[in-house]
């Protein structure tokens, strides 16, 4: 390019008034030709800008996980489930003999509803359990997002 | 939107959004926090963004509101100054090996710009954007960010002469 009109397109960068093309075209300008001394310069304006341009961070940048169910709350339903059932069936079973009951049926009863009631306190423990372990899981969402 | 489409949109400008943080923070820590500060709030907004019709335009605009709020509250002293400013021309210059005194002067005087001018001629001197974009970005019209753009130039056009009068005399 003619040495008037790179002289006129610096003279619009500075005012401000020239396209992203005529600025690539300077940039293109004072990167590739040899320069007359009043523009020398510009030559490392153009460099300068270059330069940051490849600036990128070394750094890996974390996004969090998407929410996954927690498996916890899978095995406490089976193990719900799984009581629930056996508890349920023995229930029918011995329903069937309540009208006569020997004195070993009766005492059978008895250990039943002792071992149900057993049962119904393991429970009651295990979803306080179960509660605390939520609350757990929202300490560590916290913590992922300070410390990630 | 999912995890690895949310990276898709955000991976081609993640650099820009570090590098205009880098400009208007100066220290490379602090503009990796505020990248990844921006890309959590940007994720847990992800829904909203992708009804947004330029991602990067948005991106852009947090990074900026976010930098503009921390270099704030610096300014306050209600944040403790963590990291060190105090690095040589030469440590910020880490990637650039072979820059010559020039182009280090560059560096130099855009960080003695006001940030406004700084932020400025990130966008269109190094990203390229358009005046519209940056018009977006910024939160200005274009009339002024034309006359923003030629003070920021003119200053580095000055001071690049000087020491270029300096080095040759």
């Amino acid at each position: 390019m003619e040495l008037a009109k790179i002289e006129s397109l610096l003279e619009q960068y500075f005012e401000g008034n020239t396209t992203l093309e005529q600025e690539a075209q300077l940039a293109q300008y004072f990167a590739t030709a040899d320069l007359p001394d009043h523009l020398a310069p510009y030559k490392d304006l153009f460099a300068g800008f270059g330069y940051m341009r490849q600036q990128k961070s070394e750094k890996t940048f974390v996004v969090p996980q998407e929410k996954r169910r927690n498996p916890i709350w899978g095995y406490a339903a089976a193990a719900v489930i799984g009581v629930l059932l056996s508890v349920g069936i023995f229930m029918n079973n011995s329903a069937d003999d309540s009208p006569t009951l020997t004195a070993e049926q009766q005492e059978a009863v008895e250990a039943f509803e002792q071992a149900k009631k057993a049962l119904e306190m393991i429970s009651g423990n295990l979803n306080d359990g179960i509660e605390g372990m939520a609350y757990l899981n929202e300490f560590d969402k916290a913590a992922e997002q300070i410390f990630k | 939107m999912k995890q690895e489409e949310f990276l898709q949109v955000v991976m081609p400008f993640k650099d820009k959004m570090y590098r205009l943080a880098r400009r208007i923070l100066v220290s490379t820590d602090e503009a990796e926090d505020a990248v990844q500060e921006v890309l959590l709030k940007l994720w847990k907004g992800k829904e909203r963004m992708s009804n947004y019709n330029n991602p990067e335009a948005f991106a852009m605009t947090m990074t900026k509101n976010y930098c503009l709020d921390r270099l704030k509250s610096k300014q306050a002293g209600h944040l403790k100054i963590v990291h060190s400013n105090y690095q040589s021309p030469h440590a910020r210059l880490q990637d650039q090996v072979e820059a010559n005194d020039g182009v280090r002067m560059v560096f130099e005087i855009m960080e003695t710009l006001p940030e406004q001018q700084r932020m400025i001629i990130q966008l269109r001197d190094v990203e390229q954007y358009d005046f519209d974009e940056i018009a977006a970005i910024v939160d200005m019209k274009p009339t002024a960010i034309r006359v923003a753009l030629s003070r920021a130039r003119k200053t580095i056009r000055e001071a690049l002469i000087k020491q270029y009068n300096y080095g040759v005399s």
